[in-house]
Formats: C-alpha cells, structure tokens, sequence
C-alpha cells in the first residue's frame, strides 16, 4: 500500500457521505433538545446537596455523603420497584399464561406465548420536544412473542434470551395518541435486565428498560 | 438566558451544519449524528468553568465529536454483531468490503490524536488553518499528525485487509 494509493482512497473516502439536511432536525429543534438535556445535566446535582442537610439535621449518627448516595440509590430502586409491583399485581389477577400489561397507566390484555410472565418491558416514548407520549409496561416471560390488538396499540412484540445474560428486544408496534395520532415504532435491540436504553423512530425517542416481576 | 447558555447558543448556531458534516461521515445516519454532537456539547457545558476562552472549547466540542461518534459507531456494530448471532434465517453473506470500507475501518482503529486530524484535517471540507483550529493546534502540527497519522493508516489498512 504506497502513499498515493492512501491518499487516493482518502479523497474517495472524503467524497463519500455527504450529510442530507433533510434527515436532521432544524437548529432551533437541536438547540432546545441541548438546553433541556444540559438543565437537567445541571438540575442532577442539586438534589444531592438538599439532602445532605437534609439528612444530617434528621440524623446525627449517619455520614453525609453515605447518607445521599444511600437515597438516591433507594429511591431509584423505589421507582423501578413501584412500577414493577403494579404490574405484578395486575399480573396475578389473570391466569399464568394471560398477556396483561398497562398502557399510560389503563390495563391491557393480548396473546402471548405460554410461560409464566417474569419480565416487565417498559417502553417510555418521547416526542420531538421531549415530551413523554405514552408509557407502555407490558408483562412477558424471557423467551416470548405476544401480539398486541387494543384500540390503541397493536404490533408485536419479542424478547429472546442470548448470552451474557443479555436479552434481544424486538418490537414493531402502531401507538395511537390522545390526540388520534397513530405513531409506528420499530427497533431491534440487545439489553440487559435493569439497565436503560435509547431507541429512535423517525421524530420519536423511545426509553427501554427490562425489570424483573 | 445567561452567560453559559448565550456561549452555547452562538457555538451550536456557528458550527453545527459543520459538526454536523463531520460525525455524519462516521456514524452514517442523523439520529447518531445528532447525538454524538449532543454528547460533545453536554461535555463542554460541564466543563464550561474550565475553558479559557470560546476557541479552546469549540476545539474541544469538535474533538468529543469525533471520538464519541466512533463510540457510537463501535456500539452499534457490536449490537449488530450480537444480533446476527440471533438470526433465524442465516445471513446471506456480504460481498468483500471495499477498499474505501477497509480504509474507514483503518481510520476507526488510529489512535484518537491521529484520527482527529484524517478526518477534521483531510475528509471533512474544513481548509487546513481551519481545521487547525479546529482541533487546538497550529496547521504545521496538524500536517505533521495527518503525515504521521497515513504512515500509520498504510500498516493499520493491511492489518484490516487480512482479518
């Protein structure tokens, strides 16, 4: 491989890729998309000084800074313990092999493979502005298809065991809105159980997460 | 709006269709693109107490740009990697890459120093004082590290070409 022959396939390289504006949102939608991820960058600090003060006038035997990490840990795993929770509930209304879960918060029902339910798939979806559109927190077992055919959400859904523990989320899926806006999602991902994930569908940012129920 | 925020919104309105142009020759799509770019300045807005002066930060915004779209990159491909292990109808085997892919495969392997002057210095539409700046460094270092950086890109391309 002689210089000239680097350089050529740099100039290829260079040529190719050109950016369509078309795909990118306007620099107005970029900025405000910034703004609102760097109050919140900003905002993540803040909580953790109340509470140290917090903390240290309610109790005189625990250290601050073990006291905040302690909280914030707990109340974390208090908001992933609630939802799961109401959805286990939900769950031992209906037999073993029914498909139950909750759409923004109302129940409901589909066809899923057999297999008692062990997960809880949450998909919280996100417009253009951030804004949260719907939340979707769907009972499945850890290898299972289930289709879904309510009013508002129909598709399919897959969640298929691999390694390391990992699971592989599959969905396609036509999300109708409170304003009678239908949306199409679709993504294919690997996850693991507990931990967030990043999704995006044309003008939509989809939040995954897998818990155990 | 204050100070901080005047700052950023003067660098994302002066640089991002070129930022843009630059992560969107790694990643390949808008939706990374745009998101490496969100990284790069989320990282900048932390460490906006530190800069001494707007140049040292747009140089580093451009930087993180570039380092976290092959972050992006390598992310993905690992994902993809994964799931074709998972797919129930075998994958019809791809044509051999070509030698454009090998080269980008190449650059994606440089060490970062390196690989931010091949591609603000040489692939991206910035003229060398430009990209100098750009990058923090006068346009002689620059030339010196593109130099540097194909002599690298020479072994590292036939090391790809016989994986």
């Amino acid at each position: 491989m002689n210089k000239d022959r680097i350089d050529e396939l740099l100039e290829q390289a260079r040529e190719k890729h050109p950016a369509p504006a078309s795909e990118f949102c306007s620099a107005t939608e970029f900025k405000q998309m910034f703004f609102r991820r760097s109050r919140m960058q900003s905002a993540k600090a803040r909580p953790l000084r109340r509470a140290i003060w917090g903390l240290a006038a309610a109790s005189l035997l625990l250290i601050a800074g073990v006291a905040v990490q302690l909280a914030s840990e707990e109340k974390r795993q208090a908001q992933e313990g609630e939802a799961a929770d109401r959805l286990r509930q939900l769950v031992a209304l209906f037999s073993p092999d029914s498909g139950i879960g909750m759409v923004n918060g109302e129940p409901v029902t589909f066809d899923r493979q057999n297999g008692r339910p062990t997960r809880m798939v949450e998909l919280a979806v996100y417009d253009r502005n951030d804004r949260q559109v719907a939340i979707l927190e769907l009972a499945a077992g850890a290898d299972d298809y289930f289709e879904l055919t309510a009013d508002r959400l129909k598709g399919a859904i897959s969640l298929q065991r691999g390694p390391d523990r990992d699971q592989i989320l599959e969905f396609s899926l036509a999300l109708t809105l409170g304003n009678g806006e239908t949306v199409k999602l679709r993504d294919i991902g690997v996850m693991k159980t507990g931990c967030n994930y990043t999704a995006r569908d044309a003008d939509y940012r989809i939040e995954k997460r897998l818990l155990n129920i | 709006m204050d100070d901080r925020e005047a700052v950023f919104n003067h660098l994302i309105d002066e640089h991002l269709p070129m930022l843009r142009s630059v992560a969107y020759r790694i990643t390949g799509n808008a939706a990374d693109t745009d998101e490496a770019i969100q990284l790069a300045l989320l990282s900048a807005w932390k460490k906006f107490d530190t800069f001494r002066g707007n140049a040292k930060m747009s140089s580093w915004v451009y930087r993180i740009t570039v380092n976290a779209s092959y972050d992006i990159l390598r992310a993905r491909e690992r994902e993809s990697r994964k799931l074709a292990a998972y797919a129930t109808t075998p994958a019809v085997p791809e044509n051999d890459s070509s030698d454009v892919e090998r080269l980008e495969a190449a650059i994606a392997e440089l060490p970062e120093l390196y690989r931010e002057a091949i591609v603000l210095g040489v692939l991206s539409d910035l003229d060398g004082r430009t990209a100098a700046e750009r990058l923090g460094c006068s346009p002689n270092t620059l030339y010196q590290r593109i130099h540097k950086a194909k002599q690298l890109l020479r072994q590292t391309y036939r090391e790809v070409q016989y994986e």
